[in-house]
């Protein structure tokens, strides 16, 4: 019979994965959009929102809504709450350095402050993401029997 | 050892109370000073160049938090083990504080024309102010009961 | 310089010849927790250091010491 225990380490494993690459991708998105107003654009502005807030509730809450409330606690245990900080502190720093160089770039290359707005949240987020998806994995690491 | 742990104390209230007062300070000086005319007038610059060098500064205090130049005893006591757990959930959120504040920025300028400038100045701004008055608050509870 | 934490939690654990997935089990926390507490990349809360002695039938002072400079 599979336990909560093993359910949870599969579940927490697939988050971490899931974190890392959701990040390469989110970060992708900067590439493909623009702050032009043809149809295709306003969809991708709206893919972009909703991914970033589904990122974004994931880096609050952890993730793993679907399972039982036993393998939740176990899915955001003492250590994964730990990463979570870390990794939000990571996502702090991230966006301040980001905001920090679109200020710089602007003053040569201005730019709209939506797109400098879209730069500084994928970058946080993802950086957050990254580092949580990684001290995840870590954990994992020489695990024993 | 006790009076190395009652001049702890001393700083850290000092500190706790600096956090939160740098904080409001911070933000209400920004009042005012939006938009940025572009170029910039000689007043303008001054400003933005003193909310750089604030900005850095309290991003410093953030990260290090304070202290330099007591000695490591001393920083040992005031950077012991609640104050880096309460400096991590402060930066936690200051990270919704960016973040927030970025989504304002990004919805807002649909409908009033914002620089990236300006943008990246708000976010910088609620976020450190969000950090700071996090920790501060932190901070001061955990003395209050001692 | 911070003191770094020692633990015996694999001695104790494999003594009484439990996996990191039994002894998860009985604490109420996920293996990695376990795991991550053992290899000494996470120091625990004095609430989880004292449900692992709990579950060990040891002290906390057995399970844990501080590296003597």
């Amino acid at each position: 019979m599979t336990s909560d225990i093993d359910i949870a380490e599969r579940a927490g494993r697939r988050r971490a994965r899931i974190a890392v690459a959701s990040a390469a991708m989110f970060v992708t998105t900067l590439a493909a959009s623009t702050s032009e107003q043809r149809l295709v654009d306003h969809v991708r502005m709206i893919g972009w929102v909703a991914w970033g807030a589904m990122l974004l509730i994931v880096l609050a809450g952890g993730g793993g809504w679907f399972q039982p409330l036993g393998v939740r606690k176990l899915m955001n245990d003492e250590v994964t709450r730990d990463h979570r900080q870390r990794s939000l502190a990571v996502g702090f720093w991230v966006a301040m350095a980001t905001a920090a160089l679109t200020f710089v770039v602007d003053r040569y290359k201005p730019f709209q402050g939506q797109d400098a707005a879209r730069i500084i949240i994928t970058f946080g987020i993802a950086a957050a993401l990254l580092r949580f998806g990684w001290l995840e994995r870590s954990a994992y690491r020489h695990q024993d029997q | 050892m006790a009076n190395h742990a009652d001049l702890a104390d001393r700083i850290a209230w000092g500190r706790a109370r600096a956090a939160t007062v740098m904080a409001l300070v911070f933000v209400a000086a920004q009042i005012g000073s939006f938009p940025d005319d572009f170029p910039l007038n000689r007043p303008q610059t001054l400003h933005l160049a003193a909310w750089i060098v604030w900005a850095a500064a309290l991003l410093f205090f953030l990260a290090a938090g304070g202290g330099l130049l007591r000695g490591p005893r001393m920083r040992a006591l005031l950077n012991d083990e609640t104050t880096i757990d309460h400096r991590r959930r402060a930066m936690a959120l200051g990270f919704w504080g960016a973040i927030g504040t970025a989504a304002l920025v990004y919805g807002l300028s649909f409908y009033e024309p914002i620089s990236a400038r300006e943008g990246a100045r708000l976010i910088i701004t609620f976020g450190i102010a969000l950090a700071l008055l996090r920790f501060g608050t932190l901070e001061r509870k955990a003395l209050k009961h001692a | 310089m911070p003191e770094r934490l020692l633990n015996s939690l694999k001695e104790e654990r494999t003594r009484l010849e439990l996996t990191q997935a039994e002894l998860a089990d009985r604490v109420g926390v996920s293996r990695k927790t376990i795991n991550t507490v053992e290899n000494g990349v996470f120091v625990p809360s004095t609430t989880l250091a004292l449900k692992l002695a709990r579950a060990l039938g040891c002290s906390v002072e057995a399970l844990f010491s501080l590296e003597q400079d």
